[in-house]
């Protein structure tokens, strides 16, 4: 009898527990659908706009709203292909990789801060060396980079600093495959190949 | 007429004029002396208090007075974005990163949500497994109420 209650309840306990993360990652994934739609009609509306202009408006960018898609970020190497929503709280983490609120958009001029989860966006990052190549677009600015720095360091060291020439820093927790909170900070510097404008 | 009417009758007459005679000794208050200087004073106090452009001045004013004679400052502004930054460097206290400071640290990538799934299905498996397992001797033993 006792063994049946314990069943009982390590079931229904367990079942909670399955269906918070489940609904937590369907949220992020949903979430992350929107903001690729969102992203796609910004872009249409963006190469509608360049019909008519003879030559990019630095003016005309995307809004640096928390939770707004504002770049498109791709690393052929470990196949990944998200959009970039701003903010790095948890429900911006949850959904897509996130541009940290106050760093240069990447391609401009400055540090350009990516981060994300290990567990779901970044779960392939641990395969990235030095000289892969990552490709980010923002609304008329397509960039190449080559990462040219990977380094680990403890959760809480400085990262983050700013520079003058257009950075690249992607971060995620580290080792990737750990349980419970990642003591260290994977950290990748990218340089730019070749910027260009977008048609 | 009898010495006591007239004494009466003199009482009547003078009264009046003692009375009258207390109140033409009254005083009026002198005008208040306004202290100038006291009320500039006190104008430029609160003057002071409501505006923060003057604060803010009085402050920085402060603290450049305090390093200029290599006193440390107390407390640092706000707006001052160097002084923040200098912050950044050296403070550890601070959770997580949410913008962008020179120095800052990582944002916290960390999820609990793989440990919660994991957990959630190792209890359910479990789970599961007790409540499938061979039943007792009782539960075979015990009679069929369908």
């Amino acid at each position: 009898m006792l063994r049946r209650r314990v069943g009982a309840a390590l079931t229904g306990l367990g079942a909670v527990l399955l269906t918070v993360a489940g609904s937590r990652y369907t949220t992020g994934a949903l979430r992350a659908d929107e903001a690729r739609r969102a992203w796609d009609a910004a872009r249409a509306r963006q190469a509608v706009a360049n019909a008519h202009a003879a030559a990019w408006n630095p003016a005309r960018s995307v809004a640096l709203v928390t939770g707004a898609p504002v770049a498109h970020l791709l690393i052929p190497r470990i196949g990944l292909d998200e959009i970039v929503l701003e903010g790095v709280d948890g429900d911006e983490l949850n959904a897509a990789p996130g541009h940290v609120p106050g760093s240069a958009l990447p391609g401009n001029a400055g540090n350009a801060v990516i981060s994300a989860h290990r567990d779901r966006h970044f779960s392939h990052f641990g395969e990235l060396h030095l000289g892969d190549t990552v490709t980010t677009e923002t609304l008329g600015k397509r960039t190449n980079w080559v990462i040219v720095k990977r380094q680990v360091i403890d959760k809480n060291a400085p990262a983050l600093f700013r520079t003058d020439g257009a950075t690249l820093t992607l971060t995620t927790c580290w080792p990737i495959r750990y349980l419970g909170s990642a003591p260290d900070r994977l950290i990748l510097t990218a340089k730019p190949i070749a910027p260009r404008v977008l048609d | 007429m009898s010495f006591r009417r007239l004494f009466v009758l003199a009482l009547v007459v003078a009264m009046p004029g003692v009375a009258r005679a207390q109140f033409t000794t009254f005083i009026p208050p002198q005008p208040k002396v306004v202290d100038t200087a006291k009320a500039a004073t006190s104008v430029a106090t609160a003057t002071a208090r409501v505006d923060t452009t003057m604060n803010t001045q009085l402050t920085n004013m402060k603290t450049w007075v305090d390093s200029a004679a290599g006193v440390a400052p107390s407390s640092l502004t706000a707006a001052d974005s160097l002084a923040t930054a200098t912050t950044a460097l050296t403070d550890t206290t601070v959770s997580t990163t949410t913008t962008m400071r020179n120095g800052a640290r990582a944002p916290a990538t960390a999820s609990a949500l793989p440990l919660i799934a994991l957990l959630g299905a190792s209890m359910l498996s479990v789970g599961l497994l007790l409540l499938a397992g061979p039943r007792t001797a009782r539960d075979r033993t015990a009679p069929d109420r369908g």
